[in-house]
């Protein structure tokens, strides 16, 4: 009889829960301060920001569902990506989700660039992070001049594609003017391996162009 | 004979361990993390290698931990409050009996380790099969391995302060709770001094509570293995020098707590 | 052999005195009792004996060659280890490991060799001890130290167990055996000691193993006992 009752308020409590809200989601450390959460996970920083991300997923979710009162979730999304790097800054689907999520939102852009900056100087290898953080800068914040910063950042590393030249170029073109952007390709062709030079002499051909133009 | 008293006391610490249904909950708890870290990294989009050594690592972390601090603390609680140390010392000292109890405990960690680490090689090897190309660079069959050994490294840190606090705490549920305290303050002290050690924190505050922050630091392990498994788990280098002093450093702590259990156990009341 | 002599030993336990100037001689072969009320100090005077306390002050001489098998009141057995293994311990532990040691053994407190490999967790309270017993034996100690041997046993567990005893006592193994069953101890030993408080206050030698001793000395005990609450 006791079990029966105890199995009957169990289940009434259950069946009559509401459904809940992702915002409310607390993972292991989720919502507190991205110091406080590295100091609590201590050793297990890696699996504490995989939890961040996982929660991040259920917060997007609910934006998607939610129409109204959206400010306050991105807000916590963005509080969750800045957690999952303070714990691990090397995890590339932290980045992908500020790619992919953050900074296409009017509130986001400015939050993404500043993580993926980050996340440029942890992932020391990655061309992506410093291209995508250079491209974010220059379309939706229009700081061509930091757009620059980054971009010449990407074309230092490794693999990165032909396509960072001729941006970092035209970034610096907006922000410091022709002559500079000039400079700086010719610069790079001292510098950079062999296959880089056709596309920079066209790119410093058509700048020239420009110059004689104007 | 005082090696062959060692060897008899270690087998039959290892007997009794083995028979006992917590280390099997324990052993049945491997497959457990290595399915969960299966599952969770499948939520995941690009990192999913990286995703399963993280859950792996905490299995690994959390298992040792809870045998040294569930199991060693009970063994040892019961050794000193139920008599069963009584059975050998008509027979052996007690540095024989001690380091017979340690040897037992050690081999039966090494194999718990040992079974997670082969699952664990066996869901990084799934992982690999099925990761995205150039997303588990660096990342390796060994990988698991390598995190197992750090594993045993930092739970053999935590089995050594269980027995140092054994050594003199009396009753079960004191060895337990101190032992629990002194594992919880070596985890999250590296942290903790990180933060109140930064620029801004520490130009706020005098000189001699920064020197008595740090005594209190270095009173505990460096449990900073999470940082090698993070880096493991990305398949990055590392640091040969820095991860030579490290286990040196373990190693020494190890030795000291042991040696220092050794001596209290020596002269306490059983 | 010489006899394990304590002289003067005292002890103490958070300021509360367990042993006050203790001293006792034990004769190679004889068996002596230590009888007493709860908390007396017999069991600390038993694990200083065995060094698994320290005395505060006083000495314990142990003569070079002196064998101890101790048969604890309380010791906690794995349940899933057999008599068999648990004996073959107290063999490896003592250099005498052979099987027909370990049978010798398990035969000697009469335990049926069905029995011999089964689980201690499935044995009676009175077939526990006898294996506890026969693990105290193994390596043929020169002593025997038993604290409360029979308590918890029934009259047939006992009579079984006070005959193994003397079966011991006949081949030359000295016993000091600490109980709260007078009439037990009567029948073992050749000389009761009384403790009270921490200090040793009578010693009644035992010659007849009569039941009329046995009352004399459990009134004895009542008197010792009474005076707590006078």
């Amino acid at each position: 009889m006791t079990l029966l009752t105890g199995l009957c308020l169990y289940g009434s409590s259950i069946a009559c829960k509401p459904a809940q809200q992702a915002d409310q989601t607390t993972l292991l450390t989720g919502g507190m301060p991205p110091a406080a959460q590295k100091m609590l996970a201590g050793p297990f920083a890696g699996s504490a920001a995989d939890l961040d991300i996982l929660a991040l997923f259920s917060i997007y979710d609910t934006i998607r569902q939610q129409q109204t009162n959206q400010t306050d979730l991105w807000k916590k999304l963005n509080e969750r990506l800045l957690a999952a790097q303070t714990l691990d800054p090397w995890f590339a689907d932290t980045y992908r989700l500020t790619i992919g999520l953050t900074a296409f939102h009017e509130q986001g852009a400015s939050t993404a660039v500043e993580l993926l900056s980050r996340g440029a100087k942890a992932r020391s290898w990655d061309w992506e992070l410093p291209f995508m953080a250079g491209y974010i800068a220059h379309d939706f914040l229009h700081d061509d001049a930091r757009a620059y910063a980054l971009m010449s950042e990407a074309i230092k590393r490794p693999d990165a594609p032909p396509l960072a030249v001729g941006l970092a170029s035209k970034f610096l073109q907006s922000s410091e003017g022709t002559e500079a952007s000039i400079h700086f390709l010719n610069y790079l062709k001292a510098s950079m391996p062999a296959q880089y030079r056709d596309i920079i002499d066209a790119r410093i051909k058509r700048l020239e162009k420009k110059r004689q133009s104007g | 004979m005082i090696l062959n008293n060692i060897y008899i006391v270690a087998a039959f610490t290892l007997r009794e361990i083995l028979a006992s249904p917590a280390f099997r909950a324990l052993l049945a708890a491997t497959a457990l993390f290595a399915i969960m870290a299966l599952a969770v990294s499948n939520l995941f989009l690009l990192e999913t290698v990286k995703v399963q050594l993280d859950f792996l690592w905490l299995g690994m972390s959390l298992l040792g931990a809870g045998f040294s601090l569930f199991i060693g603390t009970t063994l040892m609680g019961h050794d000193i409050t139920r008599g069963t140390a009584s059975l050998f010392l008509p027979h052996m000292d007690r540095h024989s009996y001690l380091l017979g109890r340690t040897a037992g405990l050690t081999l039966a960690l090494t194999l718990l380790l040992a079974l997670m680490a082969v699952l664990s090689t066996a869901t990084v090897a799934w992982g690999l099969e099925h990761a995205l190309p150039d997303r588990a660079a660096g990342i390796s069959l060994w990988s698991a391995t390598i995190m197992g050994l750090f594993a045993l490294l930092q739970s053999a840190t935590i089995l050594a302060m269980v027995l140092f606090t054994c050594s003199w705490a009396t009753g079960v549920v004191e060895m337990m709770l101190f032992s629990s305290a002194f594992t919880l303050m070596a985890y999250l002290l590296p942290s903790v001094m990180s933060a109140i050690t930064s620029s801004e924190v520490i130009a706020q505050v005098p000189a001699w509570s920064v020197a008595f922050i740090h005594t209190i630091d270095y009173l505990f392990p460096d449990m900073s293995g999470g940082q090698v498994a993070l880096c493991i788990a990305h398949g990055l280098t590392l640091p040969t020098a820095e991860l030579g002093w490290y286990l040196a450093g373990q190693c020494g702590y190890i030795i000291t707590l042991v040696a220092a259990a050794l001596l209290l156990f020596d002269r306490r009341d059983l | 052999m010489p006899a394990i002599v304590c002289q003067h030993i005292h002890k103490s336990y958070h300021h509360t005195c367990s042993l006050h100037d203790v001293s006792l001689t034990l004769e190679q072969g004889s068996v002596t009792g230590l009888l007493g009320p709860n908390g007396a100090g017999k069991s600390t005077l038993i694990k200083c004996l065995l060094g698994f306390v320290k005395p505060d002050r006083g000495t314990i001489i142990t003569p070079a060659g002196t064998t101890i098998g101790y048969l604890p009141e309380l010791a906690r057995i794995p349940p899933s280890l057999s008599a068999w293994k648990m004996v073959q311990l107290a063999c490896q532990l003592t250099h005498t490991d052979s099987t027909d040691q370990i049978s010798s053994l398990l035969n000697t407190v009469l335990l049926a060799p069905r029995h011999w490999h089964k689980p201690l967790g499935t044995f009676s309270k009175g077939m526990r001890q006898r294996v506890a017993l026969a693990y105290a034996i193994a390596g043929q100690p020169n002593w025997l130290i038993l604290d409360e041997p029979m308590s918890g046993l029934d009259a047939m567990g006992r009579r079984q167990f006070l005959d193994i005893l003397l079966d011991l006592n006949a081949r030359g193994t000295g016993m000091l055996v600490c109980s709260h069953i007078v009439p037990d101890l009567v029948r073992l030993c050749n000389r009761v000691l009384l403790i009270h408080q921490g200090s040793m206050i009578d010693t009644i030698h035992i010659s007849a193993h009569s039941m009329e001793e046995a009352a004399m000395l459990e009134n004895r005990l009542i008197q010792t006992a009474g005076h707590d609450f006078e």
